[in-house]
């Protein structure tokens, strides 16, 4: 923000004096033809997609050259995707970043693009068609400031999809990102994190000890469940609304069975 | 209004041993470790609410043993159209060693600590109490990803 400032000051002061001043061009996304006949992507343009302008009013504004549309041309909601950006900066260096979401993440699960929708993306990004059209407050996560000063200094951005999971559980792309292990391993932690949770309370057995045990305990190299098990236990020791976090836990659903249209494996 | 809550910082140090760990092995195990952070704000933890705009801003760095830079990590809960409902944003962050065993072979175990830093964001729904977003990151002294990010909600 603080450098567009300048830039546009010394735009007018540019053109006060008589001289030419060529505004920062933005640049231009190179993006990846989709995975998937069904999904067809579309790089945003404010002209194109007016709902979607207001995302980049404020701390998104950096990555407008960077978001795409997800437009579903299937009949089957789109409920998880995950994407890599490569940044291309002036002095040639190159930079990647992936961004991820899936519909296990909302309160209450909703698809991201269900039938015939479309879901804005962009890194640290996503909004769905149904919640900017909806006239409700939309709330979310601000994209790491990091990253946003990274795609700021961009001169070529480069993006690919590398996962799209239909609702009926059809994996698409790669998969590179592993989403269909973090979705499954995300709610077999949190079965680990209620299984406790039930035991204590049938027992009688302090709550705190039990998840602080949860949060301490050794885990084997490579134990994705167990340490997202623990990170769980200390989110619920570190909230003032620990109630609310249970009942946000005990309303994450099973996810769908995943499966490839060519057999192949999932993770 | 900007309410502090209280003090949140969780760096928890896990002592649990296995038997027959050599003190060599956790010596250099432990460079896996976190050796030094520090967090904005200090407390680790800020709390804005309840409010229908506004956002709340919490953010950690951290050195490993092993000389790597985590972060700083940063979680930002952003109210982009006003809310319907006032909501309490709670954003918090966390530095953490946790103890990792690994199986070497039947009966040999090879444990090190592992420090990784989190940030979270959740917000609550006032008027029902009940939790309406979550999202955060987390990163690790072995290079560990970021989870996936939510989509943006109602409020």
């Amino acid at each position: 923000m603080k450098n567009a400032l300048i830039v546009a000051l010394a735009c007018i002061i540019g053109a006060a004096i008589g001289s030419t001043c060529k505004a920062q061009e933005m640049p231009k996304l190179n993006l990846k033809e989709s995975p998937s006949p069904e999904v067809v992507f579309v790089p945003f343009t404010e002209s194109q997609f007016p709902d979607f302008g207001r995302i980049f009013a404020r701390t998104r504004a950096a990555l407008q050259p960077a978001a795409f549309v997800v437009v579903n041309q299937s009949d089957r909601a789109v409920i998880a995707i995950a994407a890599r950006w490569t940044v291309v900066t002036q002095d040639g260096s190159r930079a990647h970043y992936w961004s991820s979401t899936h519909m296990y993440l909302s309160i209450p699960p909703a698809p991201l693009a269900p039938a015939g929708g479309r879901l804005l993306v962009a890194p640290d990004t996503f909004v769905p068609e149904s919640l900017v059209v909806s006239g409700r407050g939309m709330i979310g996560l601000a994209p790491d400031p990091e990253i946003v000063s990274k795609f700021m200094a961009a001169s070529q951005i480069y993006a690919e999809v590398d996962c799209i999971i239909f609702g009926d559980g059809e994996v698409v792309g790669l998969d590179q990102s592993q989403l269909v292990a973090e979705i499954q391993d995300r709610k077999a932690a949190v079965d680990v994190v209620l299984k406790q949770v039930h035991a204590a309370r049938a027992n009688g057995e302090n709550l705190s000890d039990a998840l602080s045990q949860l949060a301490t305990s050794a885990r084997p190299a490579n134990d994705s469940v167990g340490r997202r098990a623990a990170q769980f236990a200390r989110q619920w020791a570190g909230t003032q609304h620990r109630e609310a976090f249970l009942s946000y836990l005990e309303g994450i659903p099973a996810p769908v069975s995943f499966y490839r249209k060519d057999g192949g494996a999932l993770r | 209004m900007m309410l502090k809550v209280a003090v949140r910082f969780c760096g928890v140090l896990v002592l649990l041993l296995l038997p027959g760990f050599s003190t060599s092995v956790r010596a250099q195990s432990d460079e896996d470790a976190i050796y030094e952070f520090s967090c904005v704000p200090d407390s680790c933890a800020d709390n804005y609410g309840p409010s229908t705009t506004g956002d709340a801003f919490t953010s950690i760095k951290a050195t490993c043993n092993n000389g790597t830079v985590l972060g700083p990590k940063t979680v930002t809960l952003d109210i982009t159209v006003p809310c319907t409902h006032p909501v309490l944003l709670e954003t918090s962050a966390e530095a953490n060693d946790e103890l990792v065993v690994i199986e070497l072979d039947c009966g040999h175990y090879l444990s090190y600590y592992l420090g990784d830093i989190s940030v979270s964001g959740i917000v609550i729904d006032t008027v029902t109490n009940t939790e309406i977003y979550n999202g955060g990151a987390l990163s690790d002294c072995l290079g560990g990803v970021s989870p996936p990010v939510p989509v943006m909600g109602p409020c």
